[in-house]
C-alpha cells in the first residue's frame, strides 16, 4: 500500500503541506487542521512529521465499525457512522490521529498524496510499503 | 526496625523496596511507596535500599468494584 | 430468530400511544419526563423544572423526587402507586470520557420495603435521554405483560401488547432488538430492558438493560442487580422497554463547552492506553482483576463470610478467568468507553438448564459474580462460575444476592438447621456446585426450595426459625444482609471503617457508597474514629455523584494517572476529581468545584436518609449489621485466624489470651468490636449532621437547601 514517508532531515517547517492539507479537507488554512503536521521538537533536536502509517490500530478500538481498512490499505474513517468518541485518538500509536477542538469528528491521513507535491524538500513522498 | 504503613517490622542488610513488598505480602497492582515521606518511584523498587528507622507508607490506591 | 421475531411482529397490539416532538438537548438536559401509567394507560409529558435541576441534579437525584412525591408511607413495594423511575443524568450520553452511560433506577424495594437505587450501563439511558427525556416514571400496573415502545426518531410512545416469552432475559432483548430495528446495521440503535422468570418468582429480580454489540453481532446486558427492581418491574406486567434512536453524534448531549469535554476525554483514553494494562488490566479481565489480589488479602469471601480466602481460590483466579474471557474487543457498555471492562466467555455451552447444550454469550463474570456465586459458596469452578452467571442473568435475578443467599443457605445445611427433606433433596454443603446450580434454577423457575430461597436472607431468617427450628440468634449473626439487602462480596471484619461503608449506607450493603479496606486496613491510613468518619462522609458523597450524572465510578480509581504519585491525597485521585469537575461545567455551562461537587450530593443523600424515615426507616436500628459482618463468629472462624486475633486480643482490648478458652476470646472480641462499631456510628453520625439516632437535623438540611415542609415534617417526628 502507499503511505506518505517522511525524510525529517530535509524538512524546513515551511508548512506547505499543511495549508495543502488543511485548506483542500476544511476549507481553511490552519495547521492544526491538517492531517500532517509538522513541529520542531521540544529539545530543538530537529523536527517531526506526523503522518499516519496507515497501522489500522484504531480499527480495532472504534465502538462503531466506524474504521476501516480499504482494499488499497489505507484506513479510513466514515464520518457518518463517527460518534466523535475520540478512542482512536487515544490509542494512536503515532499521535497521526488528530482531532480539533471546532470539529466533532477526528481526521487522519488517507495518503491522497497532496501535500507531497507541493513538499519544496522532498521531506514527504509517497511510499510503497 | 522500621516502620510500615505503621506496623513494626524488622529490619535487614540491603533490604530493597521491592524485598520489602515481598516480605509483607503485598501484592497488588498499585501501590505508592513513601520512604521517609518521599515517593520512591516503581521503576527504582528493586535498588532503592531502605534505611534502618525508615518510616515507610505503602499506600494501596482503592479500587474496588 | 426470525419466525419468532415476525410472529412478534404480527401480535402487537397497540394499547395507548403518545405523540411528542423530542425536545432539544440544552446542555445535558432534555427538560422533559416522560410519565407512563400502567393502570390507567396513560401517557404524559411533564415539565423538568429548575429547582429539580439545582437541587437534585439528575440520575438517583430525579428518581427520589419523583418516587418521593408519587408514594405515601404506607406504600408498599407491590402497591400500584409505586414507581419506578429510570433517569440517565446531565452528562450521560457523552462519547468522548469513559463511563458515561449509565442509568440510575430507583424504586420501592421488596427486599428493604424502602428506597432502592442501581446504577447499569447499556445504551438505554442515552438514547432515552436524546429521544427527548430525562427521566422515564412508570406508575400504576397492567394485566396483561406489555413492552412500551418509546420511539426517539419519530416522537412515538406507545403502549402494547406483544406475543413474546418474558423468561429468558437475553433471549428476549435479542428478540425485540431484532423487531425494532429496521436492518443488522439499525440493532445498535436499540436498547431493551427487560428482566426475566426469576424476577417473577423471587424478590431479587433484576434489571437487564442491553447494549448491541456490532462485532459479536449480539444484543449484551448490563443489569441493575440490587434490591430486586426486576421484581418490581414484572409485577407491573412490564416485559420490556425498548427505545430506539437513531442518530448518535458527538454532540447529541448538546454540552456547553464541547472542545474541554474533548480535551479530558483524550488525556484519559491516552491514560488508558499507556497505563492500564500494568494496573489494573480492566480492559483484559475487567473487575475480575480483583479475584487474585483479594484472595491474596484474606478479604475474598469464602464460605458465607467466615473466611477471606481459600487454597483452592486459584481456580478462578483473575487469570483463569482471563483466559475464558474473548480478548481485543472494545467491551464498553457505553460507547467511547476507552476502559472497557464488560468482558464476555464467548460460544459457552452450558451443562444444564434449559439452554443446554446451546451456544450461549456470558457477560461477564465480573468479580462480585465470582466471589459470590464461587468462593463465597466454596465452589471455585469457572465453569459454574460463568454458568451460575449466565442463568442469574437471562433469569432476572442478582448475581450478588443470589450468592450470598446461598452461601447463607449452606451454612445452615451444614449447620444442621436445614436438611434433605427441607430442600427437596439438594445437599447445599458448601462446594456442592451441583446443587448450587439446581436451586439457581429452581429460583429463576420458581419451583422447589427456589421459591423460599428467592425471599432473600432477612425472610429465610425468620422462615428458617419459625418453621425448622433454626436458632434465630445464630441465623442473625451470619446471615448477611443489612435493612434487608444482601452484602456484596468483600470481607470487612478486618475493617471497622468498611463495616461501616457497608452497613451506615441509605440503600443496604452495597460497596458503591465507600471502599475503604486498603485505606484502613492495609495502608493504615485511618487510625482513629475522626478519620475514618472523615472518609465515611466524603467517599459516600463522592461516589454519590456519579449516580446523579450518569456516570460510571470504575474510570475514576481503576486506572490512575501519573501525577497521583506525587499527590497529597492519592487515594482521592486528585486529577480525576478535577476531570468530573471540568465535564459538569463543560456540560452544563454552570461553574462549580469540588467543594460543590460533595453538596450537590449531600443535598441527595440526606434527602434520600429523610425518605426512609417517611417509609419508616432511616433510624440508628435499621444501619446495625450482623456480627459476621464485624468479626468471628464461631470458634472455627477464630481459629482459623488465632495468630491474629490473640495478637489483636493482647495489644488492642488490652487482654492477654493466654489460658483462655476460644469460646471466651471469641466473647472478648465480640463485646470490643460491637463496642466499636457503635462509637464509628456516633462519629460518623456527627460528621454527616445527624442526631444519635441517625436523623439529618433540622440545621443541616437547612443548610443544605433541602428543607421542603415536607421534608422538615417528615424529620420532626424524630427530633
Amino acid at each position: 500500500m502507499n503511505i506518505v514517508g517522511t525524510n525529517v532531515k530535509e524538512c524546513t517547517l515551511c508548512g506547505a503541506c499543511e495549508t495543502t492539507c488543511s485548506t483542500f479537507y476544511f476549507k481553511e488554512d490552519k495547521r492544526h487542521k491538517s492531517a500532517i503536521q509538522v513541529e520542531e521538537l521540544a529539545d530543538k533536536q530537529g523536527t517531526a512529521i506526523k503522518v499516519c502509517n496507515q497501522c489500522g490500530d484504531c480499527i480495532e478500538v472504534c465502538p462503531v465499525l466506524a474504521i476501516r481498512r480499504t482494499k488499497s490499505g489505507v484506513v479510513l474513517i466514515n464520518k457518518k457512522l463517527c460518534v466523535g468518541c475520540f478512542n482512536c485518538v487515544g490509542v494512536c500509536p503515532t499521535g497521526t490521529m488528530f482531532w480539533h477542538e471546532d470539529l466533532t469528528e477526528p481526521f487522519k491521513c488517507i495518503a491522497c498524496a497532496r501535500c507531497t507535491k507541493e513538499c519544496p524538500t522532498e521531506a514527504i513522498f509517497m511510499q510503497e510499503v | 526496625m522500621i516502620t510500615v504503613n505503621g506496623n513494626q517490622i524488622e529490619w535487614e542488610e540491603d533490604l530493597t523496596v521491592e524485598s520489602l513488598l515481598k516480605k509483607m505480602n503485598y501484592t497488588f497492582p498499585k501501590i505508592v511507596v513513601r520512604v521517609n515521606g518521599k515517593v520512591v518511584e516503581q521503576k527504582k523498587w528493586t535498588v532503592f535500599k531502605v534505611p534502618d528507622e525508615a518510616e515507610v507508607q505503602a499506600h494501596h490506591l482503592i479500587a474496588g468494584g | 430468530m426470525s419466525g419468532v421475531v415476525e410472529k412478534m411482529r404480527a401480535s402487537r397490539k397497540v394499547l395507548a400511544e403518545y405523540k411528542y416532538k423530542p425536545a432539544q438537548i440544552e446542555r445535558g438536559y432534555a427538560g422533559k419526563t416522560l410519565y407512563v401509567n400502567l393502570s390507567t394507560k396513560n401517557i404524559e409529558s411533564k415539565d423538568v423544572t429548575q429547582q429539580m435541576k439545582d437541587i437534585f441534579i439528575g440520575g438517583k437525584g430525579f428518581g427520589l423526587w419523583y418516587l418521593w412525591n408519587a408514594v405515601k408511607p404506607e406504600t408498599k413495594w407491590n402497591d400500584p402507586e409505586n414507581e419506578i423511575v429510570i433517569s440517565p443524568g446531565p452528562i450521560a450520553g457523552i462519547t468522548q470520557y469513559p463511563g458515561s452511560g449509565k442509568s440510575l433506577v430507583v424504586t420501592l424495594s421488596p427486599l428493604t420495603n424502602s428506597v432502592m437505587d442501581s446504577n447499569v450501563g447499556g445504551y438505554f439511558g442515552p438514547y432515552f435521554k436524546f429521544s427527548g427525556w430525562d427521566a422515564l416514571e412508570i406508575q400504576g400496573k397492567a394485566d396483561k405483560d406489555v413492552v412500551l415502545f418509546i420511539d426517539g426518531d419519530n416522537g412515538r410512545v406507545t403502549i402494547e401488547e406483544v406475543d413474546l416469552d418474558p423468561s429468558a432475559s437475553h433471549l428476549l432483548s435479542e428478540q425485540l432488538t431484532e423487531l425494532m430495528a429496521e436492518s443488522e446495521q439499525d440493532r445498535k440503535n436499540v436498547s431493551v430492558v427487560s428482566s426475566g422468570s426469576g424476577a417473577e418468582h423471587t424478590r431479587v429480580g433484576i434489571l437487564n438493560f442491553s447494549f448491541y454489540d456490532l462485532r459479536r453481532k449480539a444484543a449484551r446486558l448490563k443489569q441493575a442487580g440490587r434490591g430486586g427492581i426486576g421484581t418490581v418491574f414484572r409485577d407491573k406486567k412490564v416485559a420490556a422497554l425498548v427505545v430506539k434512536f437513531s442518530s448518535l453524534s458527538g454532540k447529541s448531549n448538546n454540552p456547553a463547552d464541547p472542545a474541554k469535554i474533548a480535551r479530558t476525554g483524550v488525556k484519559i483514553t491516552r491514560e488508558i492506553n499507556k497505563f492500564d494494562d500494568a494496573q489494573f488490566r480492566m480492559r483484559q479481565i475487567g473487575t475480575a482483576n480483583l479475584m487474585t489480589p483479594m484472595n491474596d488479602y484474606d478479604l475474598l469471601p469464602v464460605h458465607n463470610f467466615k473466611y477471606g480466602s481459600h487454597k483452592d481460590a486459584v481456580g478462578i483466579s483473575s487469570e483463569v478467568l482471563r483466559s475464558r474471557f474473548t480478548q481485543k474487543m472494545p467491551d464498553g457498555c457505553w460507547v467511547g468507553c476507552a476502559l472497557s471492562c464488560c468482558k464476555a466467555v464467548d460460544d459457552f455451552v452450558p451443562k444444564t438448564g434449559p439452554f443446554k447444550g446451546k451456544k450461549v454469550i456470558v457477560d461477564g463474570p465480573e468479580y462480585e459474580n465470582a466471589a459470590g456465586l464461587g468462593s463465597n459458596c466454596g465452589i471455585f469452578d469457572p465453569d459454574y462460575v460463568i454458568e451460575a452467571n449466565f442463568y442469574c442473568d437471562t433469569y432476572g435475578i442478582d448475581t450478588i444476592s443470589t450468592g450470598t443467599i446461598i452461601a447463607f443457605i449452606m451454612e445452615c445445611y451444614e449447620k444442621g438447621i436445614l436438611n434433605k427433606e427441607i430442600t427437596g433433596g439438594l445437599e447445599l454443603n458448601f462446594g456442592n456446585a451441583e446443587a448450587a446450580m439446581e436451586l439457581i434454577h429452581q429460583m429463576g423457575q420458581g419451583s422447589g426450595f427456589g421459591k423460599i430461597a428467592g425471599q432473600g436472607v432477612r425472610r429465610l431468617k425468620k422462615i428458617f426459625a419459625e418453621e425448622y427450628g433454626g436458632d434465630p440468634v445464630f441465623m442473625q449473626d451470619i446471615g448477611m444482609e443489612n435493612k434487608g439487602l444482601e452484602y456484596s462480596q468483600y470481607q470487612a471484619k478486618e475493617s471497622l471503617a468498611q463495616q461501616g461503608g457497608y452497613a451506615l449506607t441509605n440503600k443496604g450493603p452495597q460497596h458503591d457508597e465507600a471502599w475503604l479496606i486498603f485505606m484502613d486496613m492495609v495502608n493504615n491510613q485511618l487510625p482513629t474514629f475522626e478519620k475514618k468518619a472523615e472518609a465515611l462522609h466524603y467517599f459516600p458523597m463522592f461516589r454519590t455523584w456519579f449516580g446523579l450524572q450518569g456516570l460510571c465510578k470504575l474510570p475514576w480509581n481503576d486506572i490512575i494517572p501519573e501525577s497521583n504519585a506525587t499527590s497529597d491525597s492519592p487515594e482521592k485521585i486528585p486529577e480525576h476529581v478535577q476531570n468530573y469537575v471540568d465535564l459538569f461545567n463543560a456540560v452544563t455551562g454552570k461553574n462549580i468545584d469540588k467543594d460543590e461537587m460533595i453538596r450537590q450530593s449531600e443535598r441527595v443523600y440526606n434527602f434520600q436518609r429523610v425518605f426512609n424515615l417517611r417509609l419508616g426507616f432511616g433510624t440508628r436500628e435499621h444501619d446495625a449489621a450482623p456480627y459476621r459482618a464485624l468479626g468471628p463468629v464461631t470458634e472455627e472462624e477464630y481459629e482459623s485466624r488465632q495468630e491474629r486475633y490473640d495478637k489483636q486480643l493482647k495489644e488492642d482490648v488490652g487482654i492477654n489470651p493466654e489460658g483462655m478458652s476460644t469460646a471466651a476470646k471469641v466473647a472478648a472480641m465480640r463485646k470490643y468490636r460491637q463496642e466499636r462499631y457503635e462509637t464509628l456510628i456516633d462519629v460518623v453520625y456527627k460528621r454527616r449532621g445527624w442526631t444519635e439516632n441517625g436523623v439529618p437535623k433540622l440545621e443541616h438540611l437547612k443548610d443544605l437547601g433541602i428543607d421542603f415542609p415536607e421534608v422538615v415534617e417528615v424529620v420532626k417526628k424524630h427530633l
